[in-house]
Parts: C-alpha cells; structure tokens; sequence
C-alpha cells in the first residue's frame, strides 16, 4: 500500500485499536457511536505515553531520536492492547447502516476534493507548515505540552501539541512526502467532517432526508473565512470535528434514551480542550453543559420550560451582538488580532462567499420548522445555535474561529429547511432532479468561492501557494544542512515554507518576529555588506541556540516582494507574499551586487525562484 | 396526481431558490483568468492584459490604442477621444450576474478563457482569447460605421517605460543602462545592441520581445505575414498594422503571444 495512504490511516486506526479494548473492558460495553470513544481513549493515551518515553529516553541519557521514541511507545502499546481487540465481540462492528452514508461521504468527498483541487499540484492548507514544524520537532526528540517551548514558530498557544504529537506518531511508524501526507489527510479529514453532519443530522432528526441534505450541503460550502471547517485539517478543523461527534453521540443517547458514561463525557471534554484551548473552552462547555442539561432536565424544567430558554437566549443574545461593538474590549482588537475582527458587513459578504443567499433563504424556514417541532433534540440544537452565532456575530478579534463549531448547526436548520421543499416532491423523478439541481448549484457557489479563495495564487499555469522550485531547494537545503549547523533566514513565507520541508530551523517561520523582521529590512536596505551580516547575525531564534550558526539567507522571488512592500505590512502577521514568485533581472541583479560585495556571501544554490547564500562572519 | 403535481410545483419552487442562492455568490474581480506561461491573462475594463501577479507591469490590447488609418491617412483609435471623453461607449466588463457566474465556472475549468467587448455608436470591437500553454491567440472583431473607410488596421500592446523591447537578431529598441545589458549577458548569455534611431521604429523582422526587469518572464510577439510591427516610443506601443480584410462588414485580425521565462529560454529555442 502506498506509505502515504498508510501513514494517514494509522492516524485514525492506531488510537481506535489501542483504545477499543481498554473502552470495552473498563468504560462501556458498547456506547453510543462506539468508534470516537475508542479514538479519543486511545489517543490520550498515546499522547500521555509519548511524554512519559521521552521521559524515558532522558533519563537513560541515551536521548533517542523522537522518531524512534513513538515508534517503540506505539509498539509497546499496540503489542500489549492490539492482540485484546480479538478476545472482544463484535456487536461495535455490525455497522451495515453506516456502510452507504460512509462511502456516499467519502464519494462526495472524492468529487468536491477533485474539483477544489484541480490544477493544483499541493496542498492549500497555509498552516501545515507551521504545524508540521512542530511535527518535525517532537520527530527529532523534543516534546512539551506546550508549542512556543518547542519551536518560536508559536508565539501564541492556542493548542497544546497532542494533535502534532498523533501526527507524529503516523509519520513516524510510516514514514511519507510531507506535502503529499497532508493533502491526503485534508481529504479524509474532509469525508470524515461530511459524515460527521451525516451523523448529525441523523442525531438529530431522526430523518435520513435531512442527514442526506446536511452530507451534500457540507461537501460543498466552504467556509473560506478564518474558520475554514472541511477542507483544512488544522487543530481547529480537528477539534470541531471531534466535538460534532460527541454532541451527535450525546443527541443520539438522548433520543435513544441511553446513557453515556461520565468518564467518557470527561474524556471527550478534555480532548477537545487539549486540541485546541480557544475553540476546546467553548466546545467543551456546551459539550459539558448539554450533557447536565440534559441530565438534570426534569429539575430545570420544573422551573422554566425549554421554549422559554430559548427566548431568554435569543433575547440576551441579541442585546450582546447589538452592543458587543460598544464594549471595552479596544485592548484585544489591537495589532494582528484587528486584522482578524471582522464587521459585521464582512461577516455578511464572507457568507455570500460562502453560501451565496442559501443560508438567508433556507436557514429560518429551518429554525421555525424545528422549533414547531417540540422534539427534545431540536430544541437543544436550535439554542445552541442561537449561542454559538451570538458568538461568531460578536464585534470581537477571532470569534469567526468559532464558525468551526457554528457552521454544523447552521447546515443543520438549513437542511431542515431545504427538507420543508424535499419532503413534499413525492414523485421519484422530480426527487432525483431535486437533487440533482441541489448539487449542481451547489457546485456552481463552491467553485464561486474557491476562484476568489485562490484569486491571488496563480503562478505558471498553476493555483499554488508554493512552487517546485521552492520544494527542490528545500531539498538541497536538507540534505546538506541537516546536522542543524544553520539558521535559515527570508521572507516569513519562504521561511515559513523552507523551514518545514527542509526541517533547517529559521526564526519563526511565518511568524518571524518584529525585531527580526526590522533586522532583515535593515540587511535588505544596506549597502555597506558588514552591517548586512551584522544584521543577520543579530536574528536569533528564541528556543534553539543559534548564536554560531552558520546564516543561510534566501534570496527568493517572494523576500525581494516582501523587501519592497510597505514597512506596515512587513511587520504585519497577517501579510504574507501567500503566491510562489520567480527572480527578475532586478532580483537577479541584486544578487549578484551582494555576493560581489564581500567573500563572505557565497552562493551555494540557485534556481529560477530563489538563490541560497552562506553568509560568514 | 396529485402528487405529481405537488411534485413539480415544489420542484419548480426549489429551483427558483437555488437560483436565487445562487445569484447571492460573489463573483470574483476577473470571471475570467488564464495562465499563459509564467504570465496570465485577463480581461479589464480597458482591454486585454497579459500580466505577472502583482509585479505592476501591464502588457495591453486595448481599443483606446487600437486604430485604423482612414482614407485621408489619419490615425483613429477605435473608440475615440470624444467617445472616452463623453463616456459614450459600453464594455460587456461588467456582465449580468449569470453569464459573470457561467464564465467564472467555465474558466475554473479552463473552459473559458478572457474576453471582452465594446459598443460605440454603430461600433463593436470584440477581443477574445485562445489559450494554448504558454500561448495565446488574442483575435480582435471590429464592426465600424457603413461608411466608413478603411485603409489599414492596427494592433497595439502597450509596455512601460524600463522594459526592453528587442528583436530576434539581438537589435534593442528601447534605452536600457548598460548595467541592465551586462546583467542580462551574464544571467542569460543574451547581448543586444542599442538600435535607437527615431521615436517609431519600422522593425524589419516578424517577432519582438518584451522583456521587463521587473517581471519574471518575457513576451514575444510573432507578425504574420501580412502583418508590420512598428514600435512607437514616445506612446509606449508596439503597433501591429495590416491591410484590413473585410468578411460580412467586419474586420478580423488576431495576434499571436508567447511567453517565456526569461531570455535564454528563447535562445535556447
């Protein structure tokens, strides 16, 4: 099988057979949706193990490479767990219902990946470099719960490193081209957020119509702006995901009126909180709070009834939306955060991006669809999709993160709503055509949204964010600077982009810092080729020691772009040059004045894209 | 029956939402963009343009330049002075929704490649773009009042003040600092000798390059045969002038655009 494929399905698999027998024998005999219960037991405990090997491995002094510490963990592991899955029934695997939404997903996955990926050699997903950074760390033999201890790429921590710990430990037992792993598991990330709303729906309403109507709608609605849900896998995406999982397992005990375990509501709580903290926080709390809701109904509802909540939700809601603009909260809109507070006339257009009118039309026929119901489920979804949009709708930097969440209850109503007009076309035909011209212009708002998604990444006769050019480099770059001997130094985009393929460290990466930022505008602009290495040596990471290293400057298409952009946006983390560029007769020019200036630059390698100099002191 | 036509009357109301989903999309800037090489093409409101993401060099077909010469030998741009002045004209640059949304789909598929038209007063000028590679084939269809006489027709491409401008046999038609040319010889291995005579230069030979060096790539122009290539550098245009040949009262010509990487890339060819 190809080592990429493998690679991927180990990511999902392991944690699911490590974790099956310890949920069987000790938790539940047979939970409600049994399969995210074994992955997320078995993940906490791939992740607490990882710790305590490289504990391990310190300890002995023998301080093995962080490839071989997983590689050993995941063996002990799967050699004592695996051989239990045997001795197990297999009442978890009569899945026969699941067996036509599952591949009708991972079609409809195929077809939307296909077109969000033609004529685009690799992957979109920005942050993969950055997370892969990380990936490569705790593969050398470095781990910590916390990112920025790790690697100064992560000057903020919003997650701790369990998913970059489970992405290692795929990488590490098979080991696969980095681009080519996470585009690959973009793809299944991206099936498998399809038939989470397939699960959903069915949760919910107890109507496959609506479960099949949610699967289509999730396939093609992209939501392109800051939260991006299906077809980036990034730990926000992840986290969301998991969280859609447990709320659908939780929907699906409540109408079965079955229990779930508390240590698995505790398990799942925590996991998403660990996955990432900001969106975690918020999902585990609704997770938390549906779940006591829930249990402690019959108290609640003595005292106020379910409709009535919802009315003092929307209410409060409301007023929040209305005056959160009017809040005191200036001191957190400020720097890069204000770049990520959008209007809410932006919020209209990045649904319009989105959605098209779909939603507008769609979505309220749902919600008083739902709520004429009565149904308990229904009921729950519609508040906490009345909590999670006061949330997204709130003047404030990076609540659009929280779309990741919003945007399955959203899907939810409108294919509620789209069920009001599906349920009443009887006849088998127009049925078919129904769906039929569900899909198409579906398809024609998807492919609308992707051609501004990627307006600015054309290059050759490609949509890209990076280059072949830019991969050969990498290569060269980690073949012969792989002893960690240098630090590499850009633009933060080829940083970004060279510091993951290559694994050679730079400062920051896309995240390069203000300081050395103002420290490669000063090398730019000087003439005088000692300050420019003076310069360069003053950029330093802040984890690794780098005082001696030897400096590799790359001179790209994009740095040279970058060096003229304005002083504001080079210091700003939301500007990047996101589109590979090729060396002008200017660039080249350029190059060549620096190396003719002093015997300490030395051209080492060049292609049409970018040239790599050794500089000295 | 009547649930058939409960059918088609719900069928027919989900239709009229989705297109009305639909028409709420945003269209991007450009329905309409192709690779041509390392460089694109788009349509604009003023023309055709062939362009490297971001880098601010325009190469463009436009009917503001475009011209024909008239019986008594006087140059008239296709939409004229008077005509830009009053505003007096129309592009198809900005379309109706669905035939933005339909482009826009076609070209993400790379089945629609850039195309623009303007009206004028018993005028049409329609510029459309065939992509091949790194290739394009941009033909212009100009339809001009009945009477109007018609003795030549011309073609421009506009470039920028720094760009080299250049023929097969190395002849260069525009200044370039000699540091410019010594960098080009040892980057490319390309010389080229200064040919700086008058401010609108016949070139003697079928292609022209156009090199920038601000932009990664180079453009070459290819003359058919019965077309001349002038270089007019006081207005910055290459002039593309033939004999017209009229079919059903319109005239059609086209021109042929390549482009490379850079200049040794051509040599090599």
């Amino acid at each position: 099988m190809n080592t990429v494929i493998l690679s991927v399905i180990l990511f999902y698999l392991l944690p699911i057979f490590i974790g099956r027998p310890l949920v069987r024998f000790f938790i539940h005999k047979n939970p409600v949706y049994p399969f995210i219960s074994y992955f997320l037991t078995g993940a906490v405990l791939l992740y607490v193990f990882a710790f305590i090997g490289f504990f391990l491995s310190n300890l002995s002094g023998l301080s093995l490479p962080g490839s071989l510490i997983l590689q050993i963990t995941a063996g002990v592991l799967s050699f004592i767990l695996l051989p239990l899955n045997f001795f197990l029934s297999r009442e978890d695997f009569k899945i026969r219902k699941y067996i036509l939404p599952f591949t009708g997903s991972f079609i409809l996955a195929a077809i939307v990946y296909f077109i969000w990926q033609f004529n685009s050699p690799y992957p979109f997903n920005w942050d993969l470099f950055e997370h892969q950074t990380l990936v490569n760390t705790i593969l050398k033999g470095d781990i910590s719960l916390i990112p920025s201890h790790l690697s100064d790429t992560f000057g903020f921590d919003g997650y701790s490193t369990l998913f970059h710990t489970l992405v290692s430990y795929s990488q590490s037992i098979v080991s696969s081209p980095v681009l080519s792993y996470w585009k690959t598991i973009g793809f299944v990330h991206f099936a498998i957020v399809i038939f989470a709303s397939y699960l959903f729906g069915k949760a919910v309403t107890n109507n496959k119509e609506i479960a099949v109507l949610m699967t289509i709608l999730t396939a093609f609605i992209f939501d392109s702006t800051i939260s991006f849900t299906s077809l980036f896998f990034i730990p926000q995406t992840f986290t969301a995901v998991v969280w859609i999982l447990l709320i659908s397992q939780l929907l699906k005990s409540v109408r079965e009126e079955k229990s779930i375990k508390f240590s698995l509501i505790i398990l799942g709580s925590v996991f998403i909180l660990f996955s990432h903290y900001i969106v975690g926080t918020v999902a585990s709390a609704l997770y938390l709070g549906l779940y006591l809701f829930n249990r402690y109904q019959d108290k609640i509802s003595k005292k106020v009834s379910s409709i009535r909540l919802i009315e003092i939700a929307g209410i409060l809601s409301l007023v929040a939306v209305i005056f959160s603009p009017s809040l005191p909260f200036g001191f957190l809109n400020g720097g890069e955060a204000s770049a990520f507070t959008l209007s809410l006339s932006d919020k209209y257009l990045a649904m319009r991006q989105a959605y098209g009118y779909l939603m507008l039309l769609t979505l309220p026929v749902g919600i008083w669809a739902a709520i004429k119901t009565q149904k308990k489920a229904l009921i729950y979804s519609s508040a906490l999709l009345l909590l999670l949009s006061t949330v997204v709708l709130l003047g404030l930097p990076y609540v659009m993160k929280f779309y990741v969440l919003t945007g399955f209850f959203v899907t939810l109503f409108m294919g509620i709503g789209l069920s009001f007009l599906f349920s009443r076309i009887k006849n088998p035909i127009f049925k078919a055509f129904s769906y039929l011209a569900l899909i198409i212009f579906l398809g024609i708002i998807f492919v609308s949204n992707a051609l501004i998604w990627k307006g600015i990444l054309h290059y050759q006769s490609e949509t890209t964010h990076i280059s072949p050019n830019e991969v050969s480099a990498a290569k060269y770059i980690k073949e012969n600077y792989k002893d960690g001997s240098a630090l590499l130094i850009s633009d933060p985009a080829t940083q970004n982009i060279l510091e993951t393929l290559s694994g050679v460290n730079s400062q920051g990466g896309a995240y390069m810092s203000t300081s050395s930022r103002n420290k490669l505008t000063n090398a730019g602009i000087s003439n005088n080729p000692a300050e420019t290495i003076s310069e360069l040596y003053k950029i330093n990471d802040k984890i690794v020691q780098t005082g001696s290293s030897k400096r590799l400057l790359v001179l790209s298409g994009r740095y040279f772009i970058w060096q003229k952009a304005s002083q504001k946006d080079k210091l700003a983390f939301n500007y990047n040059v996101w589109y590979p560029a090729d060396l002008t007769l200017e660039d080249i020019g350029q190059i060549n004045s620096l190396l003719l200036s002093s015997k300490k630059f030395k051209l080492v390698y060049q292609n049409s894209t970018l040239a790599v100099v050794e500089v000295s002191r | 029956m009547k649930s058939f036509f409960k059918s088609i009357l719900f069928f027919i109301l989900l239709v009229l939402l989705l297109v009305g989903a639909a028409y709420g999309v945003l269209r991007p800037e450009h329905s309409s963009v192709s690779a041509v090489g390392p460089l694109q093409v788009a349509a604009y409101d003023n023309g055709i343009s062939l362009y490297q993401n971001f880098r601010g060099e325009f190469y463009t077909i436009s009917p503001f330049n475009d011209y024909f010469v008239s019986e008594n030998d006087t140059r008239n741009s296709l939409i004229d002075s008077e005509e830009l002045a009053n505003n007096s004209f129309v592009t198809s640059f900005a379309k109706p929704s669905v035939l933005r949304i339909y482009e826009s789909v076609g070209n993400y598929f790379g089945i629609v490649t850039p195309s623009i038209s303007y009206y004028a007063p018993s005028k049409t000028i329609d510029y459309e773009t065939k992509v091949n590679k790194n290739s394009v084939i941009i033909s212009k269809t100009t339809t001009l009042p009945k009477k109007t006489v018609v003795k030549k027709l011309g073609t421009t491409i506009s470039f920028s003040s720094g760009d080299l401008i250049y023929d097969i046999k190395g002849n260069l038609y525009t200044y370039a600092p000699e540091e410019t040319l010594a960098l080009l010889k040892q980057a490319y291995g390309v010389t080229l000798t200064p040919s700086l005579n008058d401010l609108t230069i016949p070139v003697p030979g079928k292609t022209l390059y156009i090199y920038s060096p601000k932009v990664a790539g180079v453009v070459a122009i290819y003359a058919s045969k019965n077309q001349n290539l002038t270089i007019n550098r006081n207005a910055k245009l290459i002039q593309i002038e033939e004999l017209p040949v009229k079919s059903n009262g319109k005239y059609k010509t086209s021109i042929k655009i390549s482009t490379f990487e850079n200049p040794k890339e051509i040599k090599n060819i």
